[in-house]
């Protein structure tokens, strides 16, 4: 039981990352549907970089994990600009521009792992440093009984996911740029006219929201399945991709409710593949969960909408100062 | 006297700009993205064929054998169903995300049918069960989201995407339920199977082809001047209209997404009965976000919506070729090289919709500053790479625009600083 | 007032695509002085100060502030030279508190309570009243008005800009918002109030700037001029400011509103125990402050809108519970002009064809023809011909297909008979102008000849000329007997036009009153709920004295 729920903090922080991106961009008033994209690029990026650091004769495990993030965060943050580009500088349609990003991006990562990553030992590399580098816990972690295995006995990437969501939080709630990125996103008109750089906030939070998206991808790989690269690992990320959007929307716009939000996705998730006895039939039927329990919650919220809970009032509409 | 910050690149919106004149940008972003991907491709790759290789690959793939030219028209014609029966979801500016889900619950009714009715009722009864029950599960898959969007609201794009990957985990089910022993994958199923009408592909594909003709045309007819069609896109333009006028909002929406969901039932009716035989969980092709790129990048407009569709189509069975020559390993190169081509693509709207202006005085101050106080006397040199290094396709909409720029930026100002 | 020139504009155009907004405009504004900026709507006046503010960038010409040139590009240049803009259409953010507004876009640490006690101090200054706590979606227009002014002061601004400051605002407000100007103008800050009211540019200002077109007509000292003059100034031509009133012979009471509840978006009562009616050949004008249940009305009766309780009866027979389709078969015509101006009864993106058989396209046949046939005839031929016919008749009951070719005929002839601008029957609504979508929207309700015609802000940003033109079709259609519902903002209009004149405050009846016999101010207490004349004389105002018609019309039969 406790390695479940270990488990499911670990698949968690997938979901904990791309939902805090996607929120930090929401706020800026763009929804951003590429997420999926920009998370599979994430990950192809951070097996690059940490393949390139494996490649030394002596790879150093801080160095690796470091440039893997910065990697992961770099590619991220290209396919983010490029959404970016496209939809706050030329404005054009976000959903079509999001859904462009993720078709590009997951066809991207597939072609980039099996043609450039994954050649020669590099696969054997990465499932080592999987396992050494980016799920080392912290120190005595085992001797902590159940406490440990749960919250102390994780890698580096899942207190990233957690300090990110806090921080994201509490930029939102009690700093000036999350006031300003708030007004942004309600009403970019308004937030023109008393001076604050639309186009430069629209922009930063794209690209944030993007590198935070990227590290979740980059958590699959090298965290929960511990550096092995499967051939479907394209699609798996795509589909946490869409969940942690659809998650956006269950934690209320709030990154702090993301970490139980997170970790409750995090464990239907797994439920198909941790729970002993089902046949192999059964547990076909348990993978729809999450998504089931998705649109139930979709629904709920759509019901019960107060204004509190309501997206940001300018999301998903272009933003041109001389329109009339 | 200070000196005066003015903006160097000002944007404006356009009026209407001739079909033939965005027709012509349009083209020149498909190009210029063709251009980058061959380059980027035949630079990278491992045992390339040069910049023209890769389009003399492209075009062999594609229309090397007879067969790879029928290929290409069925899975053309596939396409444009799915991206017409989008397009009736989109005309009601409802976000129908989830194209492969109901395609994919056509295929997987369909290949029930099949399946457990197959060879025990006479071949006619089957093909007509298959049929209805495709159909049935399309338009059930699209209903569901509609209600909740009509009733409460419910947001429809995450709402159907979710669909989608239920969809993916019934037919894993029905699979692992029928072949248990097996690897998830189906054998193709010999009863049941469609006729086909000649020999070869073109036996298979002329059909095909002939109903996506059919259904593009009565689609086409149906939101231009059936009421239906009117009530539609008086709902998409404004809910609050479309109550004044007595039109029942809820109705249309949902009778509108039975519709679109329904003609993607038809499409994997197609792709179980004719095409496969047997069901599996990427059957799909991800049709229904390609469709979305159809149907946008058409305009919604059926000719040009065929055009595209033919293209993408192209592309990706041209890739397939391309990967093979080049020394790639992974088909996946055709999703990269067409994402390419929509952000190209998508982009160009922007130099459709909006006029930009670039301040030349500003401009010349710059190009002094660099070339050291030449005489800009002719600033017309200097203004187009300003602009293309953003975006290649707005070259020759930049030149057409040349009387507005002179206008935008008076003489008067040259005295100034 | 030292009358050194602050804020001086030399030859500014701008233009949005072939549209001249502005062209070659002079202005200059003195430290310590009311500049009132006249013209009628689309005369390029919000567009003129949006430059200033820096929302637009001219496309010709040079600002000077203080004697230097400048080029304020964005609302941050404009906060950089002290000039602020109030818009006409608050740029706040509804889920801000009025503090959180007032602060943003600001640097410096955020200090929410230190900018609490700042916002107050303003406040006292200048005589506002505001709780810097408040959210901006709990609160009234006038406050909205007041957080976006003592935004602008916070900001240190001494050049301040009013859009229309008063389109929104009861009499009685406005007299406030006057004060406080006169407050800020001691206190040595330059103000340029945007308006096409004359009656409050000669209240307040001490110079009128006039602009027409887009084009800058001239500036005069307001002492040395009257209304007759400015107006001559605006429009360019001697202009008649008297609305006719046609004397008709009111008829019997066509619509019939009694204790009528309705529930707003949010929930609240958004008319409360409303009773009135509406005879033919008269106008029946509504006012009030903007949002106090004037929508709701509209759309209760049009059957848009579920009532609480209460009845509507349209010649002796309850409509409560019928569908908009019904209601409007039954001759009861609404058109409501939202703020954005093209909301309800219109469908933007589609062509003035498509918009005209809006309300009649369930009504289009195959246009199948019956062949003749003789009454008595019982020829073998002729029953043929009856079962055709019947065949044809039931075809076009069913027909599937819109006709626009009808509609196209119908387009035509209100875009002549309105004298409709635009280049076909074709174009989108949106492209039309203001003044002409409203001329589509009227056209097409007259078109299917209604008895009731409700209409809500129909000359809404209309230059004068348009509105005349639909104050004409209005008496035009009072003439003909149709009842009509009036829903205004400007009082004088009000009183001019209409017959009657109803008072709502917060959704409640405050009244009804002649309009030969009431006054302006009499109508502000009322909008502002201070005066009350409902109950007066102990029966109750709205009800008609040949009520209970819906028992007339069962005595009939």
């Amino acid at each position: 039981m406790d390695m479940f729920f270990a488990s499911a903090i670990e698949f968690g922080v997938i979901f904990l990352f791309g939902c805090v991106g996607e929120i930090l961009t929401e706020k800026s008033g763009h929804l951003n549907l590429g997420i999926p994209g920009i998370m599979c690029v994430g990950a192809a990026g951070g097996c690059f970089g940490a393949k390139l650091c494996l490649a030394a004769e002596n790879p150093s495990g801080v160095l690796t994990v470091f440039v893997a993030i910065l990697f992961a965060m770099l590619f991220a943050c290209a396919l983010g600009g490029i959404y970016g580009v496209l939809t706050v500088s030329l404005r054009c349609n976000q959903n079509v521009t999001g859904l462009a990003c993720t078709i590009f991006g997951v066809g991207f990562t597939s072609f980039f792992l099996n043609n450039v990553v994954l050649k020669g030992d590099a696969s054997a590399k990465l499932s080592r440093a999987g396992l050494r580098y980016f799920n080392a816990g912290i120190p005595g972690a085992d001797k902590l009984g159940w406490f440990g295995t749960v919250f102390l006995d994780h890698g580096i990437l899942v207190y990233l996911a957690v300090v990110i969501a806090i921080l994201a939080a509490l930029l939102l709630r009690y700093t000036k740029t999350g006031l300003n990125l708030r007004a942004v996103g309600e009403d970019p008109a308004a937030a023109d006219a008393v001076g604050i750089k639309v186009n430069a906030y629209k922009y930063a939070f794209v690209l944030i929201g993007a590198a935070v998206a990227g590290l979740g991808g980059l958590s699959y790989i090298m965290g929960y399945m511990n550096g092995i690269v499967d051939a479907t690992v394209d699609q798996t990320i795509q589909g946490i991709g869409w969940l942690s959007i659809a998650l956006v929307i269950f934690t209320m716009w709030k990154p702090g409710l993301a970490i139980p939000g997170s970790i409750l996705f995090g464990a239907l998730y797994i439920l198909s593949t941790k729970i002993a006895g089902i046949s192999f039939v059964q547990a076909r039927l348990l993978e729809l969960i999450p998504y089931a329990v998705t649109i139930v919650v979709l629904i709920v919220t759509s019901i019960a909408g107060r204004r509190e809970t309501q997206p940001p009032a300018s999301l998903g509409l272009p933003y041109f100062r001389e329109d009339r | 006297m200070g000196r005066i910050k003015e903006p160097l690149i000002r944007i404006t919106r356009r009026e209407d700009m001739p079909w033939w004149k965005s027709m012509l940008i349009r083209l020149g972003a498909v190009v210029a993205a063709l251009c980058v991907s061959a380059a980027f491709i035949s630079a990278a790759a491992p045992s390339s064929k040069g910049f023209f290789g890769y389009f003399g690959s492209l075009f062999s793939g594609t229309f090397g054998t007879e067969r790879r030219i029928w290929m290409l028209l069925q899975n053309t014609a596939l396409l444009l169903m799915v991206a017409v029966a989008l397009v009736v979801a989109f005309k009601m500016r409802f976000w129908n995300l989830g194209g492969n889900g109901q395609v994919l619950m056509g295929c997987l009714a369909s290949a029930v049918c099949m399946f457990y009715l197959g060879g025990k009722l006479p071949d006619p009864v089957v093909w007509l069960l298959m049929f209805v029950s495709g159909v049935l599960a399309g338009a059930v898959w699209a209903c569901i989201p509609a209600l909740f969007k009509a009733f409460f609201n419910t947001n429809e794009s995450l709402f159907t995407l979710m669909m989608n990957y239920i969809a993916v985990c019934l037919v894993a089910f029905f699979i692992s339920l029928w072949y248990p022993e097996g690897t998830g994958a189906m054998p193709p199923l010999s009863d049941g199977a469609l006729p086909s009408f000649g020999s070869g592909q073109m036996g298979r594909t002329l059909p095909i082809v002939l109903v996506a003709v059919v259904i593009t045309a009565a689609i086409y007819c149906y939101l231009r001047f059936h009421k239906h069609g009117y009530e539609l896109s008086v709902v998409s333009d404004s809910k609050n209209t479309a109550k004044y006028a007595g039109i029942n909002v809820k109705k249309v929406i949902i009778r509108t997404m039975i519709l679109s969901g329904a003609l993607c039932g038809i499409v994997g009716f197609i792709l179980v009965g004719s095409v496969n035989h047997m069901v599996s969980t990427t059957m799909d092709d991800n049709m229904g976000f390609t469709g979305i790129m159809v149907a946008w990048m058409g305009n919604f407009n059926p000719l040009i919506m065929a055009a595209v569709s033919l293209f993408i189509i192209f592309l990706s069975r041209g890739m397939a070729q391309v990967c093979t020559d080049f020394g790639y390993t992974s088909e996946a190169l055709s999703d990269t090289v067409i994402g390419i081509i929509y952000f190209f693509f998508i982009g160009c709207e922007f130099f459709i919709r909006y006029k930009v202006h670039i301040n030349r005085r500003k401009l010349m101050r710059i190009f002094h500053i660099k070339k050291g106080g030449k005489d800009g006397s002719e600033p017309e040199e200097n203004q187009a790479p300003e602009i293309s290094e953003a975006e290649p396709a707005p070259q020759e909409q930049d030149g057409r625009c040349e009387p507005e720029c002179e206008r935008a930026v008076p003489e008067t100002k040259e005295e100034v600083s | 007032m030292d009358g050194s020139v602050t804020l001086e504009l030399k030859n500014i155009s701008k233009y949005f695509g072939s549209v001249v907004a502005n062209k070659g405009v002079d202005l200059t504004l003195r430290k310590g002085e009311i500049l009132a900026l006249l013209g009628e709507n689309g005369s390029g006046k919000t567009t003129l100060m949006n430059m200033i503010s820096g929302i637009y960038y001219p496309d010709e010409g040079q600002i000077f502030v203080n004697g230097r040139e400048v080029s304020i590009a964005s609302p941050q240049d404009a906060f950089r030279y002290k000039i602020g803009m109030v818009h006409q259409h608050f740029k706040l953010i509804d889920l801000f508190t009025a503090a959180q507004n007032i602060v943003l876009g600001i640097k410096g640490r955020y200090n929410i309570k230190r900018i609490n006690e700042e916002v107050k101090d303003i406040a006292d200054r200048y005589g506002f009243a505001i709780d810097p706590k408040k959210k901006i979606y709990d609160m009234s227009v006038s406050e909205k008005q007041t957080v976006e002014i003592i935004k602008v002061l916070y900001r240190g601004a001494d050049i301040l800009i009013l859009d229309e400051p008063t389109a929104v605002l009861t009499p009685q407000e406005t007299e406030k918002l006057f004060s406080v100007m006169r407050a800020m103008k001691a206190d040595g800050k330059s103000i340029i109030i945007i308006t096409h009211k004359l009656r409050e540019v000669m209240e307040i200002s001490d110079r009128v700037a006039v602009l027409r077109k887009g084009e800058y007509i001239g500036c005069v000292n307001t002492a040395n001029t009257d209304e007759a003059s400015l107006t001559e100034m605006m429009v360019g031509k001697k202009v008649e400011l008297n609305i006719e009133r046609p004397v008709t012979q009111f008829d019997k009471p066509l619509l019939e509103i009694r204790h009528l509840c309705v529930k707003g978006d949010e929930g609240n009562r958004a008319t409360d125990d409303l009773s009135f009616f509406i005879r033919g050949g008269e106008i029946l004008g509504v006012a009030g402050v903007a949002g106090c249940g004037q929508r709701e009305l509209c759309e209760a009766i049009a059957g848009l809108r579920k009532i609480e309780s209460g009845g509507i009866y349209h010649e002796g027979e309850s409509i409560v519970g019928l569908s908009p389709k019904e209601i409007s078969h039954r001759g009861i015509s609404m058109s409501f002009i939202p703020e954005d101006r093209l909301g309800m009864g219109l469908a933007p993106s589609l062509s003035i064809t498509d918009n005209m058989m809006l309300k009649n396209y369930q009504d289009h046949t195959y246009g199948i023809k019956p062949l003749a046939v003789e009454e008595g005839d019982r020829s073998f031929k002729a029953k043929m011909r009856r079962a055709v016919n019947k065949t044809g008749a039931w075809l076009n009951r069913h027909c599937v297909f819109v006709n626009r070719k009808v509609a196209r005929a119908d387009a035509e002839r209100v875009i002549k008979e309105l004298d409709i601008v635009t280049p076909s029957a074709e174009t989108p609504v949106r492209k039309l102008s203001g003044g002409n979508v409203q001329k589509v929207l009227l056209g097409r309700e007259i078109l299917t000849e209604p008895n009731v015609l409700i209409t809500a802000y129909p000359v809404r940003g209309l230059d004068i000329n348009s509105s005349y033109l639909i104050y004409d079709i209005l008496n035009r259609q009072k003439k003909s007997g149709t009842g009509i519902l009036f829903i205004g903002e400007d009082l004088d209009v009000m009183l001019a036009l209409c017959d009657k004149i109803m008072v709502l405050c917060h959704g409640r009846l405050m009244g009804v009153v002649h309009a030969e016999k009431t006054t302006k101010e009499e109508l502000g207490l009322m909008m502002a709920g201070a005066l009350d004349l409902s109950e007066e004389k102990g029966k109750p105002m709205g009800i008609a004295k040949d009520s209970q018609i819906g028992e007339e019309r069962t005595w009939d039969a």
